[in-house]
Parts: C-alpha cells; sequence; structure tokens
C-alpha cells in the first residue's frame, strides 16, 4: 500500500513538510541521503577542521562513513558550495538568523521603492499572504530577538554613528539596524553568564550559553533534551516534532525517517500533461542496495543543487528549460575590521546583529574562531592585497582589497578578538545563466550523474553588481564608524551558503518550475519543499525562515488538494517545539539516549484525548521560552 | 607570461583537468591513466615543497622557506603547522574516482602532482633563475614578490582562457582551474588555524595546543579545552526582548 507523501531530504525545509502532515495523521516517509546525529554531545566537537573540513569534516556533503570521500559537485569557476548532508541539512551549521524577506520582492507590492527590487521575479503572492505563516512558524521554532554580545554591542555602535534607525518591527520598511530575529533560545539560568562549564549544564544554564560554535552544530546546554538545545536547526526542532506528532497533536501520526538513503529516481506515470509521480527510489549507502516506494504525494527537498540534479537523472519534463536556473546566492561579499579593543569575535552566536537596505541587501556581523577567520581572508576573488587585484575594481573605499597575506596576515590575525567581520548579503537577481546542470566532465557517481553549478560572477546583472559594491561601501564606513582602525575588503567569489530558487515558484509560467502552491508544473502531485522553490533571494534576508513559512504553506495545499482536509494556519495555534508535551514525548522515547539522566525519567505518554487538537488554543511562548522549558523539564523529572 | 610558458602551462593545465575534472568522460581507461600519470610523476617532496613555499607566502614565519623568499615574521607561522602537508592530502582526496557501471568505489583521484607541477611551471616563467635556497621547487625558492607573481598569472591567466567552447571533456576546463587556484589560498590559512595538524583521530583529541591558537590569541589560557559557554552575555539592545 501506497505511502501518503515521501519526503526527500530532511534538512531546512522537509521536516517542516513532515511535521505538518505528520500532524494531521498523514503517513510520511521523510528519506535523508546523509546521517543522523543523534548524540551530538558524543558526536560533535568545538573543533573546526573536524567540523567543518568540506572533506572530511561531519558537516559535508557526503556519506555518513566519513572515510568514504565527499559526494562531488562540478563548480568551473572560483567558488565553493557549502551545504551539508544529513539530518538537519544546512541548518545544522546556520546561525538561526530568521529574518523575513522584503515585502517588495511579492507580488501586488506597489511601494514607493518598488522598482528598486527584481520585479521580473517576484512571488506569486502578496507578502500579506505569507504573514501568518511567518507568525506560525516563528512560534514553532521559536524566533526570538536575539540578546548582545561585545561583537554586537560595536556593530550597534556603528550603525547608530551611522545615522541608521533601530527598526522594532520584524518588517523593513526603510534602512535601519537591529538585532536579528533568531530561531536560538535565549539565554537564561547560568548561560551568558559564566565560563565555568560544570555551571553550564542544563537545567542549570537554559538556552545559548555563548559558546561560539554555530558552525560546529549546537549541542548547548549539555544534558537538555534534544529540543531544548539552544539553536533551532531542524535536527533540535522540527525533526524531534515529526518524530513525535502522535504524542503532541491529536489524530497525529509519527513520522517514519530513514537516512543514509539517497534518492536517486522519482519514478512517474503518464506523458506530457498528464506525468504524474508515483514513487521514489532510492540507495542505501551501506550495502549499495536500491528500495522502490509509492506515494500519493512526492516533496522534494533535496536542496536546490540536488532537486534540478534527481530531476535531470529522473528524466523528468522541462518543457520551459527552467529546471535549475535562476540560482541566487545573495552574492556575498566580506569585510574585516581591525580594533584595538576586544570585540569578542570568537564568542556567543555567530551572528545576532544586521542592518537592512531594502533595495540593496543587507549586512550582518559574524564572529569567527581562528580557522573560519582564516579561510574567510583567503577565499577572494580579488587578487592579493596590495599587490594585484585579479582584474577587480573596489569601489567600497576599504584599506585593502583581496586576501591579506604575508606579514601583514601575520599582523592581522594576532588576536582573533580584535576582529570584527561583516558579510555583505546582495539582493540579486534571478538570472537564468546562473544554474545547475549536470556535469559532462566528470563521471557519473554512485547515484548517477553529477551536478555542475555554474555562476558567472563577473556577469551578473548590474543591478546585482552596484548592489554589492554600495553594500561593501557601507559595511567599510559601519566598521569605520565603530572604531575600526583599518578595513580589508576580501571580494570574495560565490561562497554558496544562502541557495535560492533553482525551481522557482513565480508568476510567470514561462520562468518558473513550480505553481504558486509549490507544485511542479509539469509533474502532478510532485511539490517542493525548500529553498529551491523560493521565486527570488528575498531582497538580502536569511532564507531558511521563508523557506519554512512557504513549506507550511505548501503543507496546507498538499493536505487541501490531495488528501481532501481544511488548511489549519490561521484557524489554529501552533505547538511550539519546546513545548513541554514535546520534551515529555523526547524523553518518553529516548530519542538522544546519552544525553538523559542516568535515570531517564518515566513520565506516563499523554493522553491523547487530552491534547488539543493540533495545538489549538495553546499560548505562545515568547522571550522567556528557555527558563519556561526547563522548568517543565525539571517537573518531568521531578514528577517521575 | 611567454607563449613558451603559456603553451607549457596549458599542457599542463590539460593534464590536470583530465586527472581531476575528465577522466571518466574519456571513454578509454588507459587514456585518462596516461594523463593521470604524468600529473602524480613530480616526486614527493617537490609537491610537498611547493605547498610549503605557498603556506609561508600566505603566513610567513621564522622558518626557513620564509628565509628563502624574503619575508619573515617572528614566531611560527603556516610551515609550522604543516600546511602545506595538509593541502597536498586534502587535493588527493578531492575528486572521487569514477565508478564503474554499478560498480562504486571509495578510492579518490589525487591532484597534489598535477597542481603543484602548473605552479612550478608558471613559477618558472616568472623567474627561471629562482633563488638559491636548497628546495626542490622552483616555486619555493622564488622570492616573496615573485610569489606573488606566480599567483598572479596562475589566477588571471586561467581566468583569461576560454574554454567555454571546448569540447567536453575540456569544455569549462579553465573554471576548474580558476576554482583550484582562487581556492587553496582559503584552505591554507583555513587548515593553519585548525587543529588538524594535533588531531589524534584514533582518539578523538588534541595532542597538543594548535601552533594557529596561539598565534591568534585564542582561547588563551585553556590549553587545548574549548569551552562550553562565555560570560558574553550583555543584554539586550534597548532592553528589547520582543518586537512587533
Amino acid at each position: 500500500m501506497a505511502r501518503d507523501v515521501i519526503v526527500i531530504g530532511a534538512g531546512g525545509g522537509g521536516p517542516v513538510i513532515a511535521k505538518e502532515l505528520a500532524a494531521r495523521g498523514l503517513d510520511v516517509l521523510v528519506l535523508e541521503a546523509g546521517p543522523r546525529h543523534a548524540q551530538p554531545e558524543q558526536e560533535w566537537r568545538h573543533l573546526e577542521n573536524e567540523a567543518n573540513n568540506i572533506l572530511t569534516g561531519y558537516f559535508r556533503w557526503g556519506p555518513a562513513d566519513r572515510d568514504k570521500p565527499a559526494w562531488l559537485r562540478e563548480t568551473p569557476q572560483n567558488s565553493m558550495m557549502w551545504q551539508l548532508s544529513g539530518v538537519g541539512g544546512t541548518t545544522q551549521h546556520y546561525y538561526g538568523n530568521c529574518p523575513r524577506a522584503l515585502p517588495g520582492t511579492f507580488a501586488g507590492y506597489d511601494g514607493a521603492d518598488a522598482d528598486r527590487y527584481d520585479r521580473a521575479h517576484r512571488f506569486p503572492f502578496t507578502y500579506a499572504d505569507l504573514v501568518p505563516y511567518y507568525e506560525w512558524v516563528e512560534h514553532t521554532l521559536p524566533v526570538q530577538t536575539a540578546a548582545m554580545g561585545t561583537k554586537e554591542s560595536i556593530f550597534f555602535r556603528g550603525a547608530e554613528r551611522m545615522g541608521l534607525p533601530v527598526n522594532t518591527s520584524k518588517d523593513v520598511t526603510g534602512d535601519s539596524f537591529r538585532p536579528q530575529e533568531n530561531a536560538i533560545l535565549q539565554p537564561g539560568g547560568t548561560a551568558g553568564r559564566t565560563t565555568d562549564a560544570s555551571q553550564l549544564e542544563f537545567p542549570q544554564a537554559q538556552g545559548c550559553t555563548f559558546c561560539g560554535y554555530c558552525f560546529q552544530g549546537c549541542y548547548q546546554p549539555r544534558k537538555a533534551p534534544r529540543n531544548l538545545k539552544a539553536k533551532r536547526s531542524t535536527d533540535n526542532s522540527y525533526v524531534p516534532m515529526m518524530l513525535t506528532a502522535d504524542a503532541w497533536s491529536r489524530g497525529g501520526r509519527a513520522v517514519e525517517l530513514i537516512t543514509d538513503a539517497f534518492v536517486t529516481q522519482i519514478r512517474t506515470e503518464g506523458e506530457g500533461d498528464a506525468t504524474t509521480a508515483r514513487g521514489v527510489t532510492w540507495r542505501i549507502g551501506s550495502t549499495g542496495e536500491e528500495v522502490t516506494e509509492d506515494a500519493q504525494v512526492i516533496v522534494m527537498a533535496a536542496g536546490c543543487t540536488e532537486n534540478p540534479r534527481l530531476w535531470f537523472n529522473s528524466g523528468l519534463p522541462n518543457p520551459n528549460d527552467w529546471v535549475g536556473r535562476g540560482y541566487t546566492d545573495h552574492f556575498f561579499d566580506w569585510v574585516i575590521g581591525e580594533f584595538e579593543e576586544d570585540t569578542g569575535s570568537a564568542k556567543g552566536v555567530g551572528s545576532s546583529a544586521r542592518a537592512d537596505f531594502p533595495g540593496l541587501g543587507g549586512l550582518e556581523n559574524v564572529g569567527l574562531p581562528p580557522a573560519l577567520q582564516g579561510f574567510s581572508n583567503g577565499f577572494s576573488d580579488g587578487g592579493m592585497a596590495g599587490h594585484y587585484t585579479n582584474g577587480l575594481e573596489d569601489g567600497s573605499g576599504a584599506d585593502t582589497h583581496g586576501r591579506v597575506i604575508g606579514a601583514d596576515f601575520a599582523r592581522m590575525t594576532s588576536d582573533v578578538n580584535r576582529l570584527l567581520n561583516v558579510l555583505v548579503i546582495t539582493d540579486d537577481d534571478v538570472e537564468p545563466q546562473n544554474r545547475v546542470t549536470i556535469s559532462e566532465s566528470y563521471p557519473p557517481d554512485e547515484h548517477g550523474a553529477v551536478p555542475k553549478v555554474v555562476f558567472t560572477q563577473r556577469q551578473r546583472s548590474a543591478r546585482t553588481q552596484a548592489n554589492r559594491e554600495a553594500l561593501a561601501a557601507k559595511a567599510v564606513e559601519l566598521l569605520r564608524a565603530a572604531g575600526a582602525k583599518a578595513t580589508h575588503r576580501i571580494n570574495w567569489p560565490p561562497l554558496v551558503l544562502h541557495v535560492q530558487s533553482t525551481m522557482r515558484m513565480g508568476e510567470d509560467p514561462a520562468d518558473s518550475v513550480a505553481t504558486p502552491e509549490g507544485e511542479a508544473r509539469f509533474v502532478k502531485r510532485l511539490f517542493f519543499g525548500d529553498n529551491s522553490v523560493l521565486a527570488n533571494g528575498l531582497g538580502g534576508p536569511n532564507p531558511t525562515l521563508t523557506s519554512q513559512a512557504v513549506a507550511t504553506r505548501t503543507a496546507e495545499r498538499i493536505f487541501a488538494r490531495y488528501f481532501g482536509g481544511d488548511p489549519w494556519v490561521g484557524d489554529e495555534s501552533p505547538v511550539s517545539s519546546v513545548d513541554a508535551v514535546v520534551t515529555r514525548a523526547v524523553l518518553d522515547r529516548g530519542d538522544d539516549p546519552a544525553l538523559m539522566d542516568p535515570a531517564p525519567p518515566a513520565a506516563p505518554a499523554p493522553d491523547p484525548a487530552a491534547l488539543p487538537a493540533t495545538g489549538a488554543g495553546r499560548l505562545p511562548l515568547l522571550g522567556g521560552a528557555a527558563a519556561l522549558a526547563a522548568r517543565q523539564v525539571i517537573r518531568l523529572r521531578e514528577r517521575a | 607570461m611567454t607563449d613558451l610558458s603559456r603553451r607549457q602551462f596549458l599542457a599542463r593545465a590539460g593534464g590536470t583537468v583530465l586527472t581531476a575534472a575528465a577522466i571518466a568522460a574519456v571513454p578509454d581507461l588507459l587514456t585518462w591513466r596516461g594523463w593521470y600519470d604524468e600529473a602524480v610523476a613530480q616526486e614527493p617532496d617537490v609537491v610537498l615543497d611547493t605547498f610549503n613555499g605557498l603556506a609561508a607566502m600566505l603566513w610567513p614565519g621564522d622558518d626557513a622557506y620564509s628565509e628563502a623568499q624574503g619575508v619573515t615574521t617572528d614566531g611560527p607561522g603556516a610551515i609550522a603547522t604543516n600546511a602545506g602537508r595538509h593541502i597536498r592530502e586534502a587535493l588527493d582526496i578531492f575528486v572521487p574516482a569514477p565508478d564503474g557501471p554499478g560498480l562504486a568505489n571509495d578510492g579518490t583521484v589525487p591532484l597534489s602532482g598535477g597542481i603543484a607541477s602548473m605552479i612550478n611551471v608558471v613559477a618558472t616563467s616568472v623567474n627561471p633563475v629562482g633563488g638559491t635556497a636548497p628546495f626542490p621547487s622552483t616555486f619555493a625558492r622564488l622570492s616573496f614578490d615573485d610569489k606573488v607573481e606566480t599567483w598572479r598569472r596562475l589566477e588571471e591567466e586561467t581566468r583569461a582562457l576560454d574554454s567555454s567552447s571546448m569540447p567536453e571533456p575540456f569544455a569549462h576546463s579553465s573554471g576548474v582551474l580558476q576554482f583550484v587556484f582562487g581556492v587553496l589560498p582559503g584552505f591554507v590559512q583555513f587548515f593553519a588555524f585548525s587543529e588538524i595538524d594535533v588531531w589524534d583521530p584514533a582518539q578523538r583529541a588534541l595532542t597538543g595546543r594548535p601552533v594557529g591558537w596561539d598565534h591568534a590569541s585564542y582561547l588563551e589560557g585553556l590549553g587545548t579545552t574549548t569551552p562550553e559557554g562565555w560570560d558574553e552575555f550583555l543584554g539586550y539592545y534597548q532592553n528589547r526582548r520582543s518586537v512587533g
């Protein structure tokens, strides 16, 4: 008997759709190509090479067995892709930043600055349409206003001296700065107030401990149940919920998750307009065995590069030639400021401060430990500072341009906590030549032909390039205003971390792959559940929140169209991933047994009849979510 | 770059591209094996020497490579972190070996020899004589300025090559080289400041404190311990805990 839904990929988006549909009682299977790090306190380290080496680290695009080589992509330009396999996907190393998209990137926007956005590639619905889904996700994760460390205080000082106003809304309407809205449980108890490790275990410490290792994966505070870890990567939020949906939603059904399962084919029946998805075939990495299952609906959530690859390798139709096209990556750039004071760069959340410039993009501070700081300097398209520019001109006004090398590099890196980095996040245009195809140069691997990712960074649209130059200049201005004694613009080539829009939904069927409902235009019963379906680069904001909001909306559309259900967002209240009922389920099932006390609490399973219908009537958990959750766990353990 | 050296460079580039990017697109296995053999024909010490020369250029210290290039700093630099060795090892596991029909394998195609060869070919075009240091790599013998000029040519020449209209497997091969020479400095500076050189994979523990940590004043006083948290919480900007 066919499943209801198969979701391909357990990254930032797939678990969202899986959790929502599982809460409705559907039979959902999630397939993940990489590993599941079920015991992060044992498996992860606060060490940069061990975590972030793209070839051998535990965070890489590759199989669970780290003795095997990483999976390959062809990148025929100076660039680097930084995606991760494994449950949680790239949210495993993200900073939890959850800004909403710019309203100007949506249909119907008629603000005075409407012409400053990529109007040809807007979302096919209004910003107001998406707001209820934002609110649903923001409550579920939950998203909170970020606390401040030293590096944030310096960033804010620079922004204030630039004359920027502070934004006190979730919506961006003008040039402004603000603390990030972050999917991170803010510090409670001893967290953020001590460096004594013996005082930093849950529940004495709650939420973010300011360890400084977001990019190496969050397992803080130690001994917290998995759903109460500080950073709300999906492996800490939506995945625990989808695996326990029967426990917190009346009529819910737990998702089945299979890891080490690389989907190699989407099987269809019919032809042309009648092409319909029927099932998938995956390869088990450890054995090489191939497995096939059918489902009523298939959701592609394998990412902006792997979704097009799987589409092509499955021989699916591409009549308008837009599959894989329109790749946006925010065309990052990087500016380093040197300070004479302590910046706390290697401490705290990776980024808790940002400035937004509608029509241009945004800036955010980034703190790094030393190896990533070194990489961020050495990864450049702008030559060697003071020696050559590799054919690029710098309009930012920075003191240097390109990689800092030699004795200058030795001097600059002599104290990592006297640096402050600013990431330039460009509002970049959807351009068809930036795309994913199938490599003809590299051989196929065990999963079929490998993807080829092309970014023509020096031929991007005039608007994109002008936006980037303007933002780099603002980054320099901000750092100098904050007191930097020297500024270095690195001029990165594409560092493909924020990924969007390769299977984009759009207003125009001629240049979009998905309908406004998130369903493939050319294959029925096939949906997209990740960043690839985003219509554009959102105007610069980090994409995960919007991707999760759209995924929630898509889940509703799937449920209504193919399972005869009614939408729920707006009519019900979501259950937070830190709600006691979720925590109890996580504890009961020993989801992460190494983290439990020696005698895990044997709290009775909740009476399903006592549960609210998919969260109806639950109150929002706002700023004190971490503390409240801690009290709940204490009560649960005492009861046990 | 002279015409002669450009031809040499392109020849080497073609060899490396075949090993790196196009091996299985060539139907005859022996064909690519031939290229492969050429690419790895460099003596291993030349290969390591080349990447040591790069490491010293990017982060000089008080070592022989830095002295040979005429730019040193007080204290250890990237040479002391064995960054050159780690780059060589990374390049040799970057590209998985092609799988046969129905046969997956876990091998990789070593690239370090071919890439070191290309660096030294261009280094020779910059300064055919080089310095007097007793290093087998031409690049490692160059002055700091000549090394930088070598890298400029590697980046700018590969960028100027237009391989987009070439037949497969050479199409976009210059882009592959842009990738290689573009990212190598970043990888060197990553390895030099990471724990890779003092990591014991069997014990999953550090055997000492990384050189880069000391240089970067990172985790001072903590030895090999990484913190679980910091007393870094400064409150909320304007005491605002939530926004509308």
